[in-house]
Order: structure tokens, then C-alpha cells, then sequence
């Protein structure tokens, strides 16, 4: 315990230098903008702010994705309260009680509850994850490649597993981002596969370009769909943003609710901010003695989601910290960002980078309180960027992909792999392939590959070594429900269904 | 033919392509001669039965009438299309000139063209100044505070 306090306060350290806390402002801003956006989100905002982070150095760069990503999570129910449109998908569940909020004359006090209720979830999140992170990456130092190789296939199939009614779909995009990382030059043999005797595919795609391709590039040309709509009118005038006595008495306790599952749910692989949300709004439906109300302005009913998608955001950073895993497409980007700056995430980030990843955490404590005193005090001023139409908007994310992709390869050849994976991701789109598993797989495929490989050498090629230890059994049976439980709820459902018709 | 039958033959032809490529690698010529195929096996062979597995079931939902609707090649482009084909093309020619006009050159163009393309040119001083201001501030950002070195506009060397 008291070596967790002992980092924690290195950490400060770290993080109270004035230009990692301008890093943090400028992270926590910059998501707070990005998540206000309609379409956009924090994984977009990572992925074109990835070439700022070469001249950040390692501390500076994880402290300010980490920033871009609870920012995020604080703008995206801007637009949810104001416009009814979710800044993000984690802000999808804001829209509920929000926006009526706001039809009821009451937007201060949306704005101000969301704030304040991401600033308590991402607060009390922070304190988990510094009491959980240490132990869960000293666990995993027990894992030999076996183990890290069925961690992956868990991972992977556990978000490919997620996409509801589309599991099959979730699945073939997993194995296509397992495919695209098998392409290249073999690390242990030097034998070129899968790349049609193209010299430039010898050292692989890199996962980067994959991530702007389908993210930035698959976002703004699906946003051509809708970008030629008229803008809505917003409301621009603001009385003081703060709640009463009785909004607070109604929140508080869905807050303290949803924050320890929107944490647990965060750390779950591929389940993100999104259902965290959705799930807290349903349980604080349930537990409500006014559930009449949900949907026409219930204070609570918007506190719950924005607790709950703040302490998601944290939440996903455990396994992408402590064991080198994605749990979520923007820790997937910011796993890649972290590779690229030549840092190993996984259970020795802890032991031989402490200033990394305890500079991060601290910063998060920081950047929250940054974020909340922002997101109050100046939520009307920021709610004006809303107002940037898309027409102009879009074109320049457009300009960011293309200087993201030069700033990483130096070449002009990527940019054609760019624009195959943005036009990938209107095809993925097209056929409700979730663009997750792809990804996540994608970036996990060398290593898992590598896993494979060792524990096979290890074993004398026997397969058993993949049942050989119990932490390989219940990896295996925690993929097993991860896959068979949607498909058993999913088939329950239906059968309900039809008995009720 | 439904969205999910297309997804369903493709993964069926690109999983089967892709195992057919691997059994096709050369051996390793030390260590075990094919231990770096047993993966992208493993990964073409799940893919074929993933794709398999799609087909049949909506094969199903279709003799059952329950498929989603059939995807058709619309005879001319909807105003979608058509801008994504024009930002596809932009961004090719954008590709083969950058290096060679300079970045602010060609991304002012570039810029342009996609902002004329979708605001029209109704914003046509909006899309200049737009283009214009990204382009030269993005390059200053680059070049003299991130030190990343872009092509730099020809004869002139900023």
C-alpha cells in the first residue's frame, strides 16, 4: 500500500511540472472539443493528434491522450443537452434526459450536472485505478505466452462479441485485422508474407494509418451523408450554469451508482463508454421512484450516464496499462502511440517506466479538476463552438489525416493506404461490420502472433501448453461465455419475444 | 443480393485467397521450416468458416423472407457518391503532388477542393481563407515548433 502512495506522489511530481500541466489542460480541452462534436470522438481526436505527440515525449504524450480522452468524455453531452445529437457514442444515453432538460427551459443545470457528474465519476474512477493497476500488473508478470496469447484471443473475442445481434460480423472484422497484421516481413524467420512483391508492405501496414484511415477518414466521408442538412438551432444565451439543492438530492446517489459500473465496465474488453452509459441510465431507471419521469428531464437520469462514461474512460485504461491489452478503440490508438514513441505497455510499464504511468494517472486527478472548472464557468463560451458547420469542419480533419500519415511514415505512399481503409470503413459501414474488432485486432495480432509462436517453441510444438496452467483455463472459459453469452441473452430475447406476441 | 450475402462470399474468398497464399510461403531454411504459416492458417481457415457460416444464415433469412433489403449498383451517383468519388480522386492527385509542389501548394489546393466540393461556392472566400490559414499554420506547427521537416515549396525553400 504504502508503495502505491510513494508512486502516486512521484507521479504529482511529474505531472505538476508546469509543461505537463499545460499538457494537461491543453489535452483536456482539445477532447472537450473534439467529444462536443458530432461525430467525432475521442478516438478520432487521438488518432489526428498522434504526429503532435513525437515532439511531447512519452509523459507529455500519454498525459495528453489520456487528457483527449476523459476531455471527451466531459464535451460529448454538449451536444446531446443542446442539439439532441451525441458528441460521441458514449453520449448517446445524455440525449434521453438531456435535451428534454433543455426543452424544459433547465439546460444550466444539464450542463452543469453532466460536468459535475463526469468530475465525481472520473474522480472516484481515479482512486480505483490507483489502487487496482499495481496489483492486476504484478498478476500478469505470472503470465508466460500462452496465457498472453489466450488473454488476446479473450480480448479479442470479447469485442467481437459485443456487437450485439452482429456477432458473426464483429468476428470477420477481427479476423481481417488479424490478417492485415500478418502482413510484412516475418520478425523471426525475415520471410516476406502477404506482400505481392511490394517493397513498401515489407515492414507491414502500420496500424496507425489504419486507425486515421477507418476513424478519420471513414468519419468524415460517411458525415458527407448528412453534412449538407441544415444546421438546428441552438440555444446560445446562458443564466448562471449551476444546479439547486433538490437536483443535487436527486443525483448524488445515481452517481455513487453508476460510477463503480461504468469503472467495471470500462476495464471489461470492447465493452466502452457507450454501454456503460446505456446501462447505468436503464439501472437508474429501474431503481428510480419516479421512473415516469425518465425521458421527459430527469435530472438523474442524465447524472448516471455522465458518471458512468468518465469512469468507463478510466476503467479502459487497465488493461492497456497493465497488461499491454486494448480495451476500447481509443486506448487501442493510444497503445499504438505509445509503441511508436518505443514504450511497452504491460505489467513492467509500471516497473521500469514509473514516471510514464504513474505521471500519467496523477495527471488524471489533475486534468479533472481542470476540466471541471472549464466545463462550468465556461461551458457557454464553449458550447458556441458547436456552431462550426460541419462543411468547414470536416475538410480540415480531412487536412489533419493526410499530415497525421506524413508525420509518421515520412512517405506519400501511405496516404493511398490511407484512403483504402477510409474507403474499408464506408464498405464496414455499409455492412454493419463494427470497426472495433478490426482494430483492436490490428494492433494485437504481431504480439498474439509472437505469443503463439513462443509457446509453441516452448512446448516443443505441443498444443497442450494452452490448457497447461489454470490461468490458461479460465482464460478460456471467460472467452467461451464472452462469446456464448450474447448469442444464449440474444436467443432468450427472442424467444421472449415471440411468447409475448 | 442482400449486404449480408456480399460480406458473407467476400470473407469466404478473401479467408480462402489468403490460405491458399499461406500454404504457398516459402520454408523457413532454419528452426522449424513451417511454424510461421500455422498462424495465418489458423486465421484463413476461421475466416472461410466465418464467411461460411454468414452465407448459410442469411441464405436462411432470405428463403424465410426475413433478409434486409437487396443492394442494387444505383444507375447514376447520388450527391453522396459523388463527393466521396471527387474527394477519392482529390486526394490521389493530392498523394502525387506532394512531394513535388510542397505541402502549403498542395494542400491549399487540395483544401480547396474539398471545401468548394461540400461548402460550395457560396463560401468561397470562407474555403480560401480556410484553406489558406490551415495549410500555412499547419506547416509553421511542423516545421519550426514540432521540428518535423514537410516538402517545402519549390524554389523557394520554405
Amino acid at each position: 500500500m504504502e508503495t502505491i502512495f510513494v508512486n502516486l506522489a512521484q507521479g504529482f511530481q511529474v505531472a505538476l511540472t508546469p509543461m505537463n500541466l499545460f499538457w494537461t489542460t491543453f489535452g483536456g480541452v482539445l477532447g472537450t472539443i473534439i467529444g462536443m462534436l458530432p461525430g467525432l470522438g475521442p478516438a478520432t481526436g487521438v488518432a489526428v493528434l498522434l504526429p503532435l505527440t513525437f515532439a511531447m515525449g512519452p509523459v507529455g504524450a500519454m498525459i495528453t491522450m489520456a487528457g483527449v480522452y476523459y476531455g471527451a468524455m466531459f464535451g460529448g453531452s454538449r451536444a446531446s443537452i443542446l442539439l439532441n445529437t451525441p458528441g460521441d457514442g458514449a453520449a448517446i444515453a445524455s440525449c434521453f434526459d438531456g435535451y428534454p432538460m433543455t426543452l424544459n427551459g433547465r439546460a444550466e443545470s444539464a450542463l452543469a450536472i453532466s460536468a459535475i457528474a463526469s468530475f465525481i465519476g472520473g474522480m472516484i474512477a481515479n482512486v480505483a485505478l490507483v489502487f487496482i493497476a499495481l496489483p492486476v500488473a504484478r498478476f500478469s508478470l505470472h503470465f508466460g505466452p500462452a496465457e498472453y496469447c489466450l488473454l488476446m484471443v479473450f480480448a479479442l473475442a470479447a469485442t467481437a462479441a459485443m456487437s450485439k445481434d452482429k456477432i458473426l460480423l464483429g468476428f470477420i472484422g477481427m479476423f481481417l485485422g488479424l490478417m492485415i497484421a500478418t502482413v510484412g516481413q516475418d520478425g523471426l524467420t525475415g520471410i516476406s508474407r502477404f506482400t505481392f512483391g511490394v517493397l513498401e508492405l515489407q515492414g507491414g501496414i502500420d496500424f496507425l494509418i489504419i486507425i486515421i484511415g477507418i476513424y478519420a477518414l471513414g468519419e468524415v466521408f460517411k458525415s458527407f451523408k448528412t453534412v449538407h442538412d441544415p444546421n438546428r438551432k441552438m440555444q446560445t444565451k446562458f443564466g448562471k450554469i449551476w444546479i439547486t439543492k433538490e437536483d443535487w438530492k436527486r443525483s448524488w446517489p445515481a452517481i455513487l451508482r453508476a460510477t463503480p459500473l461504468g469503472f467495471f465496465i470500462g476495464a471489461l474488453p470492447g465493452a466502452g463508454g457507450t454501454m456503460a452509459a446505456l446501462m447505468s441510465y436503464n439501472n437508474e431507471k429501474n431503481f428510480s421512484k419516479h421512473p415516469e419521469e425518465f425521458g421527459k428531464g430527469a435530472i438523474e437520469g442524465l447524472a448516471a450516464p455522465e458518471a458512468a462514461n468518465n469512469a468507463s474512460s478510466v476503467g479502459a485504461l487497465i488493461p492497456m496499462m497493465t497488461l499491454g491489452i486494448p480495451g476500447s478503440g481509443t486506448t487501442a490508438v493510444m497503445l499504438g502511440a505509445l509503441l511508436m514513441l518505443g514504450l511497452q505497455p504491460g505489467p513492467l510499464l509500471f516497473e521500469q517506466q514509473p514516471d510514464v504511468a504513474w505521471g500519467m494517472i496523477a495527471s488524471m486527478f489533475i486534468g479533472n479538476i481542470i476540466l471541471v472548472v472549464v466545463n462550468l464557468p465556461l461551458a457557454s463560451v464553449l458550447v458556441r463552438l458547436l456552431a462550426i458547420p460541419g462543411k468547414i469542419l470536416y475538410p480540415i480533419i480531412l487536412g489533419l489525416a493526410f499530415i497525421g500519415t506524413y508525420a509518421i511514415t515520412s512517405s506519400t505512399i501511405d496516404f493511398f493506404t490511407l484512403i483504402i481503409f477510409g474507403l474499408i470503413g464506408i464498405f464496414m459501414e455499409k455492412a454493419k461490420i463494427p470497426s472495433s474488432p478490426l482494430i483492436l485486432a490490428g494492433i494485437v495480432g504481431g504480439t498474439m502472433e509472437q505469443s503463439f509462436r513462443q509457446a509453441l517453441m516452448i512446448s516443443n510444438n505441443d498444443p497442450k501448453i494452452f490448457v497447461g496452467s489454470p490461468i490458461a483455463l479460465v482464460l478460456i472459459v471467460l472467452t467461451l461465455v464472452s462469446v456464448v453469452w450474447p448469442l444464449a441473452k440474444g436467443a432468450f430475447s427472442r424467444k421472449t419475444v415471440k411468447a409475448g406476441a | 443480393m442482400t449486404m449480408n450475402l456480399i460480406t458473407g462470399i467476400a470473407a469466404i474468398s478473401i479467408g480462402g485467397i489468403y490460405t491458399l497464399m499461406a500454404f504457398m510461403l516459402p520454408r523457413s531454411t532454419f528452426g522449424d521450416p513451417s511454424r510461421h504459416l500455422v498462424f495465418p492458417i489458423i486465421i484463413g481457415i476461421g475466416m472461410v468458416a466465418l464467411g461460411i457460416a454468414q452465407t448459410l444464415l442469411e441464405l436462411g433469412r432470405i428463403s424465410t423472407g426475413k433478409a434486409e433489403e437487396k443492394v442494387a449498383l444505383p444507375k447514376t451517383l447520388s450527391r453522396y457518391g459523388k463527393e466521396i468519388v471527387i474527394t477519392v480522386i482529390a486526394s490521389i492527385v493530392y498523394a502525387l503532388i506532394f512531394e513535388h509542389a510542397g505541402y502549403v501548394i498542395s494542400t491549399i489546393l487540395y483544401l480547396g477542393c474539398i471545401l468548394f466540393l461540400i461548402n460550395g461556392k457560396k463560401g468561397a472566400v470562407a474555403n480560401v481563407i480556410v484553406a489558406v490559414a490551415f495549410s500555412v499554420s499547419v506547416y509553421a506547427l511542423f516545421a519550426y515548433a514540432l521540428g518535423i521537416q514537410l516538402p517545402s515549396m519549390p524554389f523557394l525553400d520554405i
